[in-house]
């Protein structure tokens, strides 16, 4: 059978089969199979060209390195997916840390969670779930999306445009001024 | 005694806690779960199951959106067009020498982001077959490195408790190594994907709740720190020790 009829899996098998001296057609396969999706993804997500060819290179670097840690318990496509959505999300959120962006664009001091007593503790939870319930009671589905893409997966505003294909004027930023509003005028007025 | 000063009025809300507040909860679907969702991999029941739940999910539901960007099929473009033709022949191929690239990365030619990353996945590479040696059974460690070019001191030990812990880790402490300019600590999810890391000057990294949030239970981590001189080399690092939360029934 020729190379390019195998399975993705297949090719993961015989890959490892060979071991150290792996079997270079394989992995050529698979990645001229998967290039353009991890690429157009990556676009998509970052916007820029040139970190989206490095992204691309990072993730297959990756999944070379780390074929044996797949257990073939979904398609290997899928798999590739977590590897990329991984290197991804890591680098958004590195990004986001070392340029300190915060809620305000100011630098909010983290609690340091072993030295805070029981009560502020208690406190800080009590404030969690006021929080939860705030975003699930006053944001619209896009907002709360939008602001889990940015605060959470560290993506960048541009990026949750594309992906979510927002066609309004602001795009992502004006659904996060909107539920910010909502939950600063909810949330900070409720507290104490 | 000494209270940390609070500012008046209204607490403001914090990044951590949006962040913390908007991530999965414990009912809901692991990520690889929403991906093979994407995927079409799901029999029909679970991904009824799946979409009802994310409807009133913001978390799952962003997740979702994010991996079917991936399977669905991309738009050509000439964007997309250049990009690839920018890509070089499988990037990342193991070369046979690469089990032992030193951990510190090499002074060269190429651009310094390409060189953040591949000394980030030179560390990834050790730190993967560290964990193989654990799996294997036989001796911990990062076996096949250069030791005499990159670890110049010895181990470090933890001084906080891993292994299987009732909840999630709010500080990482070790033991101090004489001559370190800082701390790199990583922590590695399933496949060895990083989850979260740190560079931190003491020996102790206090986690954001962000970071601890990103921490699900019973799924295995694993934990690495190592010592750095101001170059940025290795002085010393630790074993791979395993993490684990089980609350309590
Ligand atoms: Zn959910």
């Amino acid at each position: 059978m020729a190379i390019d009829e195998l399975e993705d899996e297949e090719l993961v098998r015989r890959a490892l089969a060979a071991g150290r001296g792996a079997d270079e057609a394989c992995l050529d396969q698979l990645f001229a199979r998967h290039r353009a999706r991890v690429a157009g993804w990556c676009l998509r997500i970052c916007g820029d060209r040139e970190e989206a060819a490095d992204l691309v290179q990072e993730v297959f670097l990756r999944v070379f390195e780390r074929l044996a840690s797949f257990r073939f318990e979904s398609r290997f496509s899928t798999w590739l997916y977590l590897v990329t959505r991984s290197v991804a999300i890591n680098r958004g959120i590195a990004e986001r840390r070392r340029r300190g962006l915060s809620l305000d664009d100011e630098q909010v001091p983290e609690p340091a969670a072993d030295e805070t007593p029981v009560d502020e503790r208690l406190a800080v939870e009590q404030r969690g779930s006021q929080l939860r319930t705030a975003i699930a009671e006053t944001l619209d589905p896009t907002e709360a999306r939008v602001l889990y893409l940015h605060y959470v997966d560290g993506l960048t505003l541009p990026g949750i445009d594309r992906l979510l294909g927002l066609t309004n004027k602001s795009g992502s930023k004006a659904y996060i001024v909107s539920a910010k509003r909502k939950l600063r005028r909810r949330f900070e007025g409720a507290d104490r | 005694m000494n209270e940390i000063p609070r500012s008046p009025g209204k607490p403001r809300l914090s990044i951590d806690e949006l962040d913390a507040a908007l991530r999965a909860g414990d009912g809901c679907p692991a990520t690889a779960r929403l991906a093979a969702a994407a995927a079409g991999e799901l029999a029909a029941d679970e991904l009824r199951a799946l979409e009802a739940h994310a409807a009133g999910c913001a978390a799952c539901a962003a997740e979702l959106e994010l991996a079917r960007g991936f399977f669905e099929p991309a738009a050509a473009s000439a964007e997309l067009d250049e990009l690839l033709a920018r890509l070089p022949a499988r990037p990342g191929a193991p070369a046979p020498s690469a089990r032992i690239l030193p951990m510190r990365s090499r002074p060269g030619a190429r651009p310094a982001r390409r060189v953040a990353w591949a000394a980030a996945a030179s560390v990834l590479l050790a730190v993967a077959l560290g964990v193989v040696a654990l799996r294997d059974g036989s001796a911990p460690g990062l076996p096949d490195r250069p030791l005499d070019d990159v670890v110049r001191g010895g181990r470090i030990d933890w001084t906080t408790a891993l292994g299987t812990l009732p909840a999630a880790p709010g500080r990482l402490a070790w033991g101090a190594v004489a001559g370190a300019d800082r701390y790199r600590v990583e922590i590695f999810g399933v496949d060895a994907l990083p989850i979260a890391a740190a560079e931190v000057e003491r020996a102790e990294w206090t986690l954001a709740p962000g970071d601890r949030g990103r921490l699900e239970t019973h799924v295995t981590y694993r934990v690495r720190v190592v010592a750095l001189d101001p170059s940025g080399a290795e002085l010393a690092a630790s074993d791979v020790a395993e993490l684990r939360i089980e609350p309590p029934r």
